[in-house]
């Protein structure tokens, strides 16, 4: 079952297309990547499905509702979390309070307590780790932990749908295999998640699918695998001379053998 | 109603000099200058008692009023705003308000409340043309407008610390980088709207009366002018100057001298709502 | 994060802060008995600032939309106050009742479009706002007596006991008003609105409906501030528009609610006793110099306790700015 259907999408600025036609469907439970060059409208995207970029033309809908021309918040309270890609805590808070936000005012944010919001801001900061840190201000902490308290805010919603923008850039090695887990727990526990990462070896190895996104348009949706091999997606990334070039190779070996 | 497109024009002119310093300020260091007002007054006082004791033309005092006030805006940025640029909105804009207050505490104290006027040989001989009569003075002030601002445009485009200016208003990140000295150009340009404020004053002065309490009339006029012409857009203001001027002009037609005020701040809160680049700026878009 | 903002009096233990409590309550009800008419004066005019200054605190220091023109919602309140009683005789309890409710309906109306503009135009839409409804007011002969300004009936009381009336009634609200203040703090729209001073986009993606909370809090605030207006009217028995409209008035309240520390409960009460009784030292006797006093506190303030005073004397700060010879030495970790 699709979770969030995207028809025929496409947000101008001026008489740019950030994103322009864009389909696609995230299936119930699955973690879809979404990649593409920079300049690409991965974010634009994920502003137009937050309701952060209204107004836009074609029809998005989410658990068969339509969203298109919804506030932030009211979409926020479907059931869709997100982080952004330049993190953007809220100073002057603790960390708990920032991650108790989240269910102070999300999905079923109007009708628990303050404290029930804390207790499950504690919950969500021990997913993501980030207990030990619960009274610190949201400026003192490193950026990793920082990207990881986006996380553990929009996770403090109870979102049904988590669109996590660009959570391991920044990062070194060990932390991203730590972020990796953390998103891959996130989706045991139900949550189907929309990710945007630059990081191949992450995004390649955590996705269900990947959409490839150039200059606002699709140009693939496909298995991690199936997208590696996909001679337009290489022509994106790596030029359209290195793409003849392997294809002739490729060619070339097939012949050999 | 020929003759109401004159005068219209002709107040355009001081208008857009009252906008073109105001804008400046905010282009270049983000400040809304609440002081701006209180250094037009000033500088109109100046021109007054300049021309009572010396007998200096006003216009002739342009000149010294000009230079005076920039090294007043120069020594006021160098020494207290630098310190307080880039901080957040309400405390630049207080403490250039407390500027102000000062500012208007001196003139009451020694000046006291009392309206003065400039009245120079040739004030009320004009031009006829048909119907129109076109006061020399007026004539006169809307020359020095356009002769100013057009050199204020040359100024920018064609000097080296003009370039400086604009790219420090643009980002002053890589101005820094390319080894603009920041601290030194804001100070300069807020010396360069204190000198665009002090010939405001002076023009004003010629036409109008002098009073300490004309601070903040025209302090709400450079907000109006500004909005309209799309703030920080030192060239827009002039639009937004005769706009205004036409606005005023106009609405005192149809709906009467004491909607003159009104119909400014309405246009000014319209325009902040529905198109807050102005009316000739663009739109920026930036992604998150 | 409230609870530390607190800590000076917080750390006091219980037993003790009663006794203080209960110390203030008796000094404030003893003062219009005791104390000077003048001073009674003073003290009415220091809780009317309480109330503006936590009202600007609201939109300003917890939302972050830096309402200069507030001093707006002042008018407002005088000016129906005025009005409902000596056009309409309305007795004054039920005027100021109103009074406070027009010009929350009126923020909460005008906050929709106005509340869309953000930073700088925001703070220039409040200033034209007042500068707006001022102008309006003026020329609305028939209505508010315009340019002229407007009378409203006298109290028939003796001054003594009018002196305590006012005095009174300015202290019942500002005690509200503090008190709202610190609910709100505490309360789930307090931290939506911080949120939303702290990154308004976020916030409305995490579900805080932002258009409606601004609105709210200025609504809120303009409550306070139209009550504020609606006493003094009464208090002063005659009102004009460049008074009650007067900028002046509102900057004085952003030197306050700056000198006591933005977002703190008890902030603007500090801020707001430090202005006007070292004011009315000073100026008391150089009333001519009023003003430039007014600027160069400003000034002082905005160079040096930028911060606000609470926020100040929580990091111990003070002592670095008081202490010439030790700047240099670690500061003590313990309150």
């Amino acid at each position: 079952m699709d979770i969030l259907a995207l028809r025929n999408v496409s947000k101008h600025f001026g008489g740019v297309a950030a994103v322009d036609g864009v389909n696609c469907s995230v299936r119930q439970g699955e973690i879809f990547g979404l990649i593409g060059p920079n300049g690409a409208g991965k974010t634009t995207l994920l502003n137009v499905i937050c309701g952060l970029a209204d107004p836009y033309q074609g029809e998005i809908t989410f658990k068969d509702q339509r969203i298109a021309g919804k506030k932030p918040w009211d979409i926020a309270r479907l059931g869709i979390g997100r982080t952004f890609q330049i993190v953007q805590p809220f100073h002057g808070l603790t960390i708990r309070e920032n991650v108790a936000i989240g269910a102070m005012f999300g999905k079923k944010g109007h009708e628990g307590s303050i404290k029930e919001a804390l207790s499950l801001a504690d919950k969500a900061l021990e997913l993501t780790g980030l207990s030990h840190r619960a009274d610190d201000l949201a400026t003192q902490i490193t950026l990793s932990q920082r990207k990881r308290l986006e996380m553990a805010r929009a996770l403090a919603m109870e979102p049904d749908l988590l669109l996590l923008d660009e959570v391991m850039a920044g990062l070194h090695l060990t932390e991203i295999s730590e972020m990796m887990e953390i998103v891959k727990r996130v989706n045991e526990q139900g949550i189907t998640i929309f990710i945007i990462e630059h990081v191949m070896k992450a995004v390649m190895g955590i996705s269900h699918r990947i959409m490839v996104l150039h200059y606002g348009k699709t140009i693939a949706v496909d298995t991690p695998e199936r997208i590696a091999e996909n001679s337009r997606v290489i022509e994106v990334y790596l030029g359209e001379r290195y793409a003849a070039r392997r294809a002739k190779r490729l060619a070339g070996s097939e012949m050999g053998s | 109603m020929l003759q109401q497109l004159v005068n219209a024009l002709l107040l355009g002119g001081i208008y857009a000099l009252v906008g073109v310093g105001f804008s400046l300020i905010y282009g270049v260091m983000n400040i809304i200058n609440l002081a701006h007002g209180a250094l037009i007054m000033l500088a109109a006082y100046t021109t007054f008692w300049v021309f009572q004791l010396y007998g200096v033309d006003p216009f002739a005092s342009i000149v010294i009023s000009m230079a005076l006030f920039f090294v007043i805006g120069f020594i006021l940025q160098k020494y207290i705003v630098n310190r307080v640029v880039g901080q957040n909105v309400l405390m630049t804009m207080v403490l250039t308000y407390g500027f102000e207050l000062i500012a208007v505490n001196f003139a009451l104290y020694f000046w006291h409340a009392d309206y003065r006027a400039v009245n120079p040989t040739y004030a009320g001989t004009g031009l006829e043309i048909g119907d129109v009569v076109v006061p020399y003075i007026k004539l006169g002030i809307l020359t020095v407008a356009i002769v100013l601002t057009s050199l204020l445009y040359l100024f920018m485009t064609r000097t080296k610390i003009g370039n400086a200016i604009q790219a420090t208003s643009l980002n002053k990140d890589a101005a820094q980088l390319v080894g603009i000295d920041i601290q030194y150009i804001y100070s300069f340009t807020y010396g360069l709207s204190a000198a665009l404020a002090a010939a405001a004053g002076t023009l004003i002065a010629i036409v109008y009366t002098v009073t300490p309490s004309m601070e903040g009339g025209f302090l709400g006029k450079a907000f109006v002018i500004a909005i309209l012409g799309g703030l920080g857009n030192s060239l827009g203001a002039i639009v937004g100057g005769v706009v205004l001027a036409l606005a005023e002009t106009f609405g005192v037609v149809v709906f009467g001298a004491a909607y003159q005020q009104i119909v400014g701040y309405v246009i000014f809160l319209l325009v902040l709502i529905v198109r807050p680049c102005g009316l000739v700026g663009r739109r920026f878009f930036s992604e998150l | 994060m409230m609870a530390t903002r607190l800590t000076f009096l917080g750390k006091i233990s219980r037993p003790l802060r009663l006794i203080a409590y209960a110390a203030l309550a008796i000094l404030l009800g003893l003062i219009p008995f005791t104390a000077d008419g003048y001073w009674v004066r003073v003290c009415t005019n220091f809780f009317m600032f309480v109330i503006m200054v936590e009202g600007v605190n609201i939109i300003s220091g917890y939302t972050g939309y830096a309402a200069l023109g507030n001093v707006v919602f002042f008018g407002i309140g005088a000016y129906v106050t005025a009005i409902l009683m000596s056009t309409f005789g309305l007795d004054f309890f039920i005027a100021l009742i109103l009074a406070g409710i027009v010009a929350g309906a009126f923020a909460f109306g005008l906050g929709m479009p106005i509340l869309r503009t953000k930073g700088h135009y925001f703070v220039m839409a409040t200033i034209g706002l007042n500068e707006l409804v001022k102008q309006v007011v003026s020329n609305l002969d028939s209505l508010t007596g315009g340019g002229k300004g407007i009378s409203l009936p006298i109290p028939s009381m003796p001054p003594r006991i009018n002196y305590a009336f006012f005095y009174f009634v300015m202290l019942a609200i500002a005690i509200i008003c503090v008190f709202v203040v610190y609910r709100l703090s505490k309360s789930k729209f307090g931290y939506g609105i911080r949120c939303i001073k702290a990154n308004e986009q976020a916030a409305g993606v995490m579900g805080i409906n932002t258009t409606m909370y601004k609105a709210l809090a200025w609504t809120l605030s303009a409550f306070f501030t139209g009550l504020a207006g609606g006493v003094y009217a009464y208090w002063q028995t005659f009102i004009e528009p460049p008074v009650v409209f007067d900028v002046v008035f509102a900057i004085k309240m952003f030197l306050m609610l700056l000198l006591g520390g933005q977002g703190t409960v008890l902030g603007p009460v500090i801020g707001t006793f430090v202005v006007e009784f070292l004011g009315e030292l000073i100026w008391g006797h150089a009333a001519d110099l009023q003003l430039g006093i007014l600027g160069t506190l400003v000034i002082v303030v905005v160079l040096f306790v930028p911060q606000g005073l609470v926020e100040v004397t929580r990091n111990k700060t003070i002592g670095r700015i008081f202490s010439t010879r030790r700047v240099k030495e670690p500061q003590p970790v313990e309150f």
